[in-house]
């Protein structure tokens, strides 16, 4: 193995399937127009009442292969993503035929929702009628596989799972692939729909936003928050080594400069609470890495519990310096599932090309307990790395340094 | 960059053959067959009553009550190996840095589908527990919350091959200095939603597995945990620890053909396994034993053995080949972590494991599979082969330390 530690990575191209919106450009518009994609959920009579529901796309568009007719919801999205950021990054046929090309899916659901339709099945009509269509689909790697036969990319092939940071440790996967010299490109990125296990299991820890009173809605570091909205969609970055994108005259459109995957102590099935030990071992890499942060994208989704902890650990991490740091998170547009983290660094990317910090959505009264500068509308991006903090109950978390291209 | 060794201080694992590293040597040795009938669940409208199961498994003791009755059964298997991987490693506790990194498919499914089932039942009292604990990723929690560990956690969920992505996981964790330690393996426990489907797709045997035999008719489900115990070799030379084996390498490839069927020329897994061995820096001549995916269905057994043939020439024919599958069945996300751990006990107890059940040799399958009972000998260095559903190939490479 030649590890390659000096390599730099590159995102050349990025494809979102998203609530506000199919493709990056529109994302990027909704997104910095503040415009979220909580909506009403058609014929809800409790909660959730409002989701963050993938708007409507057709997959024939983008999915141009016969495999398209075996596929689930779930890796049409992800597969459909992925063409669009193929189609971003330029990348032709032949660099993704070649074994040097991997793809890396974070999801934690995956295809569950038609895996609850399978079991109603078997468990109504008896096993030997569950269904042999269905059952392929099922596994969690069926949304990369499908990609993989969809682009033709015979290389490292990997889903990861790490509760709400499975799109983070994706792109942390990703970078990882490329670091030890396993593939020189990597299509990374993160699948999940609103789906009755995932949802169940919210309701049943009564996290749901308005579940413990109160309006629904979505509403990350408003101190009146009072619950998570779920989410769905898709996301898929192309990353490159910055000497393969270069060779083939790629546009960088932002680098990632490192990655920190740490735990803190939770409950398995909770959110963790404020224990500094998150502060500590993020300053502890900022430091090493020499980086200055400017803006911070940050994991909270209205819940009360991870929005008090991340503000106060990252409080902790910036000190005196906190109010010239600006702080965002994206789920009050795109709602809480565990891809988000695809999402938010896509958002963080486009964050580094554009100069553009994108504000949060349906902000109305800020916790006080915000040190950092909380973004109320799309302002100009400062100097400095963009830190993305990505937190899942249970205290996992991944935390990544995007940059300006060198 | 000097390179960073990766070797394999602990190792733990329950399954079919027993709990406990020793019992499964002892199973592995005498080609014992762990395979008998599923009690786990209803057998009834299924191909096959057959699996290899975990009998009386029940959460250990060690963990508080309020977790005991949360774990799923994936959970539980998880929790059994890995006391017995920290124990071997000598660890009281891990390193505040420590990594965990798990391979499997299921999770917590098979209560999850408890839950389902009251629900389509109408029956109104659903347990909440059943469900909580149905995502993957929730044994790489509970063992982080357990063993309060502060390192990186990953859970990888490439159906079959899981198992052995999740030790290359944690072998690059290592080698790129993001942890000196990291607790890694494979968990999945039996469910009714992968056997019903496996049953489905008519892809297992009525009898149990028969691997590479011509009268081979799929394979046998099983449920299981290997844990390991991955460290530096510099730190574990530290702090004095015995190290079991060396991680050399792996391979990983995608076959980019078919949701459920390998790629009939056996491109892929032949690409994971010279991946494997390039990773590896080993020639074909080093390597000594092969554990073979070896599942029993018509199409892995022939495919693979092509795609030896195309790796390995002439030589093929004289490395033994045997599946551990024919005696622990085919454990899904556990798999390749349990045949690791084979491959180990191989290279420390200089043996090679049986292949069990295979009595009329398939023409198409014509390497050494080990048939006579294990066979005593030298293995220094050990291939094992881990191909999944959707075309996920890993293959590792393990060596004795010298």
């Amino acid at each position: 193995m030649n590890l390659r530690p000096e390599t730099e990575i590159v995102v050349t191209g990025i494809g979102i399937l998203s609530p506000i919106g199919i493709g990056a450009p529109h994302f990027w518009s909704a997104l910095t127009q503040g415009i979220s994609g909580i909506r009403p959920v058609a014929g809800a009579t409790a909660a959730p009442t409002v989701a963050a529901q993938l708007v409507d796309y057709v997959p024939r568009d983008l999915i141009r292969t016969p495999h398209l007719r075996r596929m689930d919801k779930v890796s049409r999205a992800l597969v459909a993503a992925a063409r669009l950021a193929v189609d971003d990054a330029g990348v032709g046929a032949e660099s993704l035929a070649s074994d040097r090309c991997g793809i890396v899916v974070g999801t934690v659901y995956g295809n569950l929702g038609e895996s609850a339709q399978y079991f109603q099945r078997f468990v109504t009509k008896g096993p030997a009628l569950a269904s042999p269509m269905l059952f392929p689909n099922l596994v969690l790697n069926a949304p990369a596989s499908y990609a993989a036969m969809e682009l033709g990319c015979v290389g490292p092939n990997l889903t990861v799972c790490s509760g709400e940071t499975s799109g983070e440790s994706a792109l942390a996967q990703a970078c990882m692939l490329i670091t030890t010299g396993k593939a020189d490109i990597v299509l990374a990125g993160g699948v999940d729909e609103i789906d009755d296990v995932s949802l169940e299991g919210y309701r049943g820890f009564r996290a749901l936003s308005s579940q413990r009173g109160g309006r629904e809605w979505g509403s990350p570091y408003d101190t009146r928050r009072n619950g998570v909205v779920l989410g769905e969609g898709a996301a898929v970055l192309v990353l490159e080594s910055a000497t393969h994108a270069r060779a083939r005259r790629a546009t960088a459109l932002a680098t990632i400069r490192s990655v920190l995957q740490f735990g803190v102590p939770a409950s398995t099935f909770d959110w963790p609470r404020r224990s500094g030990i998150a502060a500590t071992r993020l300053r502890a890499w900022l430091k090493r890495s020499a980086a200055k942060v400017g803006a911070v994208f940050g994991s909270a989704n209205s819940s009360r519990w991870l929005d008090t902890f991340e503000l106060a650990e990252l409080g902790d991490v910036f000190g005196e310096a906190a109010a010239s740091v600006a702080l965002t998170s994206i789920k009050g547009a795109i709602g809480e599932f565990s891809a988000a983290g695809a999402l938010t660094g896509a958002a963080a990317a486009l964050a580094v090309r554009h100069g553009t910090i994108p504000p949060l959505c349906n902000l109305e009264e800020a916790d006080p307990a915000a040190t950092l500068s909380l973004v109320q509308r799309a302002t100009p991006r400062s100097d400095g790395s963009i830190l993305q903090l990505g937190v899942a109950r249970g205290g996992g978390c991944v935390a990544l340094l995007w940059e300006t291209p060198t | 960059m000097n390179r960073r060794r990766v070797v394999i201080t602990g190792a733990g694992t329950i399954n079919a053959l027993g709990n406990g590293v020793a019992a499964f040597l002892e199973g592995l040795r005498s080609g014992r067959s762990g395979i008998g009938e599923l009690t786990a669940f209803d057998s009834r409208g299924f191909r096959t009553k057959y699996a290899a199961q975990v009998n009386d498994l029940r959460a250990p003791h060690w963990i508080p009550a309020a977790l005991r009755r949360r774990a799923s059964r994936s959970d539980m298997l998880a929790l059994h190996a890995t006391r017995e991987a920290l124990t071997t490693a000598s660890f009281p506790a891990l390193p505040d840095d420590a990594g965990i990194v798990i391979g499997a498919t299921t999770g917590g499914m098979f209560g999850g589908e408890e839950y389902f089932r009251r629900k389509f039942l109408d029956q109104a009292r659903t347990r909440r527990s059943n469900i909580l604990a149905t995502p993957v990723s929730t044994t790489v929690d509970l063992l982080a919350q357990l063993l309060e560990c502060g390192g990186p956690r990953l859970t990888v969920s490439t159906a079959c091959s899981s198992g052995a992505n999740a030790l290359g996981i944690a072998a690059d964790w290592i080698r790129t200095g993001v942890t000196p330690v990291v607790l890694c393996g494979g968990s999945d426990s039996l469910c009714r939603m992968t056997f019903s489907g496996f049953n489905a797709l008519q892809a297992l045997d009525p009898a149990p597995c028969r691997p590479f035999d011509r009268r081979r008719a799929g394979l046998t489900l099983g449920e299981g945990s290997a844990m390991f115990v991955f460290e530096d070799a510099e730190h574990a030379a530290a702090r004095g620890a015995k190290p079991l084996a060396e991680f050399l390498g792996y391979g990983i490839s995608a076959d980019a053909h078919h949701i459920t069927q390998p790629r009939p020329d056996g491109a892929g897994a032949e690409l994971a396994t010279r991946r494997a061995l390039e990773d590896s820096g080993v020639g074909i001549e080093e390597i000594d034993y092969i554990n073979a995916h070896g599942t029993a269905t018509v199409l892995n057994d022939v495919i693979e053995t092509r795609a030896l043939h195309a790796v390995f020439g002439v030589r093929a024919a004289k490395i033994p080949v045997s599946s551990t599958k024919s005696m622990i069945g085919h454990c899904l996300g556990a798999a390749g972590a349990l045949e690791a751990l084979a491959g180990i006990l191989a290279i420390r107890e200089s043996f090679v494991p049986p292949t069990i059940g295979l009595e009329e040799a398939d023409p198409e399958c014509d390497l050494d599979y080990v048939t006579e009972g294990a066979r005593s000998a030298k293995v220094r260095s050990v291939l094992s082969n881990s191909y999944g559903f959707g075309g996920n190939n890993t293959c590792i490479i393990l060596r004795a330390i010298d």
